[in-house]
């Protein structure tokens, strides 16, 4: 295992019975990079990410993240990681305060430590207003960004971020990918982002297109785009499905 | 270890707090369920009324009536001039029993003879006949006349132990504990963590270094001690309201019904395991907890007259060992060395369904 990748598999593959969610993918995340995985609902990116961030156990294959085996030592990895996904998943009956205070005390964050976070995070991303609100009050936008501040209280290395800009309107999307940019160019963290907002993709240093459990094809947006002589990234990925499922009937 | 278990019992708090409804009702329901159910299930035979028909009219005949109706189980309804207006009487519900003092009962007395007094009971409520006529027996045998020179006239003499005014609340309102103790412990934990697989934030606590120990024992924490208060409150409940005697040690009881609550909360977490939502983890507790609990703890019925396959279903409901440790306690003042087999029995069950529920749960945790 490359310990200069953030992440790090190889034939990773999980069945869950005889479906076959992720088929043998291989890919690599270098540090502090926006590395995108697009794809439909049900291509196997949330699966992926899961065995990524040690919930779930691969079926085969091997893989490491920040230079931890996710067969093994995934109490490890659950440590320097961070996780944000598209089912807004705080507490809606704890105030943002509350929340904050409580995963950040699950990374073992507490008093004067916990406070200084708690603080830094609500400056970097504007939400001060809101500290003192029941999370389930807030509007949809601003769960988002209260959901990022949580998981990057304890100063992950590596963002996990699942479908994080799903139901959020354009405007929001595009507030929550440039605070995403300077995360990752500030201060390095790595960044492994799924979304089916093709668009997105534009964001990425590098982004994989999955399809049915497998990547077809893995490159940076602009050689994607000039490799398929396309302009934007949805017609790239519309032409890489279309080609895939085209050889397959052949 | 110790600071994520209480971290997630803190924030186990906020959600109780944040929820008064759901406090108030798990206080109040206890109480009013032991109303009712401490008069409803009311097996006692208090005030029955009675008729006379008194041939006598004497100062000796005066004062048995006079005892009857001085006593806790009777109340004199009238005197009736006849058998027939008897009959018309307890056929009409009227009064459900009657003494038939003959003629010469205080001319027997001055001779030193056994008058026979006639009692008519309606048979039709059985529990309630039997009672009565305990009852008369009873009160027969505690009339003396003569002056002191031992004429007792009848010999008759019951002796109740432990419970001597045999009274049904004192074997069921401990009981209600034992049984509300169950279902809240059992409920809360399945729910809670139901809502978290419900919400969505049960994958974020999966992805947070707390383990799955961490979790289940912080999230168990503080409904043991909320069971535990109400629990309290019942038995302070039980002993100024229903006047429930405390004869034993309560020390003694808080320490084997942290056992029992263990089993109690093994169970609910076994359901947590099975159930996705809180309305079957709900469901599923009530129908796993309450109905056996009940029904087959001997709360109610003895387990001894139950059929042999349901005397064996008995001996893995955890509230039968609580209500033997309950009872035993509350009305006989029975030390620890009795109820060890009582222990062991919870504790077993403890570990069996633990061990259970927790390989379940790590599966889930990393299918």
């Amino acid at each position: 295992m490359n310990h200069d990748y953030a992440v790090d598999v190889e034939d990773l593959t999980k069945r869950f019975g005889r479906f076959t969610a992720v088929d043998h993918i291989d890919f690599s995340v270098r540090r502090g990079e926006i590395f995108g995985f697009l794809g439909a609902n049900g291509a196997g990116k949330t699966t992926t990410i899961r065995m990524l961030c040690g919930i779930l156990l691969p079926s085969d294959g091997k893989g490491s993240v920040a230079g931890y085996s996710i067969m093994t030592q995934s109490e490890r990895i659950k440590q320097v990681i961070g996780y944000m996904s598209q089912r807004f998943s705080l507490y809606s009956d704890l105030t943002v305060r509350e929340n904050m205070e409580f995963f950040g005390g699950t990374y073992g964050l507490k008093n004067q430590k916990l406070k200084n976070r708690i603080e830094r995070v609500t400056d970097l991303y504007g939400i001060g207003d809101f500290l003192d609100q029941l999370t389930g009050d807030i509007p949809l936008g601003w769960k988002q960004r209260v959901g990022l501040a949580s998981a990057t209280l304890h100063d992950p290395q590596i963002l996990f971020l699942d479908e994080p800009t799903s139901g959020v309107d354009p405007s929001a999307r595009r507030q929550f990918w440039q605070t995403i940019y300077q995360l990752a160019r500030g201060s390095g963290t790595t960044i492994f982002v799924t979304t089916h907002y093709l668009e997105e993709a534009e964001y990425c240093d590098r982004a994989a297109i999955m399809h049915k459990g497998t990547i077809l094809d893995l490159d940076t947006p602009a050689s994607l785009k000039s490799r398929y002589s396309k302009s934007n990234m949805e017609d790239v990925f519309v032409h890489v499905i279309r080609e895939h499922e085209g050889e397959l009937t052949v | 270890m110790i600071s994520g278990i209480w971290t997630i019992a803190k924030k186990e708090g906020l959600h109780i707090r944040r929820d008064p409804r759901s406090i108030a009702m798990m206080f109040l329901l206890p109480l009013l369920m032991m109303m009712l159910y401490g008069y409803a299930i009311n097996m006692d035979v208090k005030n029955v009324k009675i008729g006379v028909i008194d041939h006598d009219w004497s100062p000796e005949s005066r004062e048995v009536v006079s005892r009857f109706d001085g006593s806790e189980f009777f109340s004199v309804h009238r005197y009736y001039p006849s058998r027939d207006e008897v009959r018309k009487a307890i056929e009409s519900g009227a009064i459900k029993g009657a003494l038939i003092i003959p003629a010469d009962f205080s001319v027997r007395i001055g001779r030193g003879k056994n008058p026979p007094i006639q009692a008519i009971i309606d048979g039709s409520d059985s529990n309630t006949g039997k009672i009565m006529q305990a009852g008369m027996q009873q009160i027969l045998g505690s009339v003396v006349f003569g002056a002191g020179n031992l004429p007792v006239l009848f010999t008759v003499e019951p002796r109740v132990w432990y419970n001597p005014d045999m009274e049904g609340v004192n074997f069921i309102v401990p009981g209600l504990v034992a049984v509300f103790l169950m279902m809240i412990a059992t409920i809360l934990t399945s729910i809670t963590i139901a809502r978290e697989k419900e919400t969505g934030t049960m994958t974020q606590l999966r992805l947070s270094p707390a383990g799955p120990a961490q979790i289940i024992i912080g999230k168990v924490l503080p409904y043991t001690f909320l069971a535990f208060m109400v629990g309290s409150l019942m038995l302070v409940f039980a002993l100024l309201y229903y006047r429930v005697p405390f004869y034993g040690s309560p020390w003694l009881l808080a320490g084997l019904s942290i056992a029992f609550l263990l089993a109690s909360l093994s169970i609910g977490l076994l359901a947590s395991t099975v159930a996705n939502s809180q309305q079957v983890a709900m469901a599923g507790g009530l129908l796993g907890t309450m109905l056996p609990s009940i029904i087959l703890s001997g709360f109610i019925f003895p387990i001894r007259s139950m059929p042999q396959v349901l005397q064996w279903v008995s001996t893995v409901i955890p509230a039968k060992y609580f209500l033997e440790i309950i009872r035993g306690i509350m009305l006989k003042d029975i030390g620890i060395q009795y109820l060890l087999g009582q222990l062991f029995a919870l504790l077993l069950f403890t570990l069996i369904v633990l061990a259970i529920s927790t390989i379940r749960f790590r599966r889930q945790m990393r299918i």
